[in-house]
């Protein structure tokens, strides 16, 4: 885990499908900070519940080998980020994903989710997780993450087998 | 003029995105990918060269090109394809499709490269919350 941690800067987001009520603040707040584009979409999983779907910044991302410029690349905070300077738009990302993620805006570059790069560098969180009411986003480095969802695991454990 | 090599290209539509004064256009539908260059437009940048990520166009002496017929000065070049394998929609070229996976040297499953990236999305959605729920 720490390993990792260092090889990519060590921060990642991982959403909590437990914790997620499926409000749609999220993607609300993608859209405000992005001018009218969602990088994090809810999508229905059955039962009428709707999650959230966004970039996993793949510590082995599919997206950064198959692009042929190097304009997908790991950037600060293990952030797969787009270089739209370098990039053609010739959408390799867009089928290499395993996930679907980055997809092609006019006038024709990659764009996807760069955990808020303009708010990282101003010290606050990206804005999905700042967001949150419930507090299903978690974000922070791979140990801080593991230790939070251990927890969170551990209360769900104890509160749900106490008769 | 430009040459496009059929072997080569694999129909991304990167020169298209690029291209200035829009001689090389692309045409999806359900079972061919048109790459359409029509030399009446062409201002010969070299704009589509530099750009290609698979160097499939070439560069040509030639640039007196009068014609007879209009359609004589243009030019198509035919792929095929591939529809998603869920909702059906055309979506990529399948020798694009061959060229990702081959990039990718076996990285995730080839089934998954057929499949378009709404579908994908919903279906890893899908998966993570029947992991999580435990509930279809």
């Amino acid at each position: 885990m720490e390993s990792i941690s260092r090889m990519y800067g060590g921060m990642n987001r991982v959403i909590n499908y437990e914790a997620c009520i499926g409000c749609f603040t999220c993607e609300e707040v993608c859209k405000f900070l992005h001018n009218g584009e969602a990088y994090i979409t809810l999508y229905e999983v059955g039962g009428g519940l709707n999650k959230p779907i966004s970039c996993f910044h793949c510590a082995k991302a599919p997206c950064v080998t198959a692009c042929p410029t190097g304009a997908m690349h790991r950037g600060s905070d293990g952030a797969v980020t787009v270089d739209i300077s370098r990039c053609i738009g010739c959408g390799a990302c867009v089928a290499a994903c395993p996930f679907g993620i980055p997809t092609i805006v006019p006038p024709g570059y990659a764009s996807k989710c760069d955990l808020c790069e303009p708010l990282r560098k101003e010290g606050l969180n990206p804005g999905c997780v700042a967001m949150c009411p419930t507090k299903a986003i978690v974000w922070g480095d791979y140990t801080t993450i593991a230790k939070e969802l251990r927890v969170r695991a551990l209360k769900k454990l104890i509160y749900t087998s106490a008769p | 003029m430009i040459e496009i090599d059929p072997v080569k290209c694999v129909g991304c539509g990167a020169c298209v995105r690029i291209c200035p004064p829009k001689a090389l256009t692309i045409e999806v539908n359900e079972k061919e990918t048109i790459l359409k260059y029509f030399i009446g437009r062409c201002i010969f940048c070299w704009m589509c060269v530099q750009t290609c990520p698979q160097k499939a166009i070439k560069t040509t002496n030639k640039f007196e090109l009068s014609a007879v017929d209009v359609h004589e000065l243009q030019m198509e070049l035919v792929h095929n394809t591939v529809k998603c394998r869920v909702c059906g929609k055309p979506f990529i070229t399948s020798k694009f499709v061959k060229e990702v996976g081959r990039r990718l040297n076996g990285g995730f499953k080839d089934d998954l490269l057929y499949v378009c990236p709404t579908c994908r999305r919903k279906l890893t959605a899908k998966k993570i919350a029947t992991k999580v729920t435990g509930v279809e």
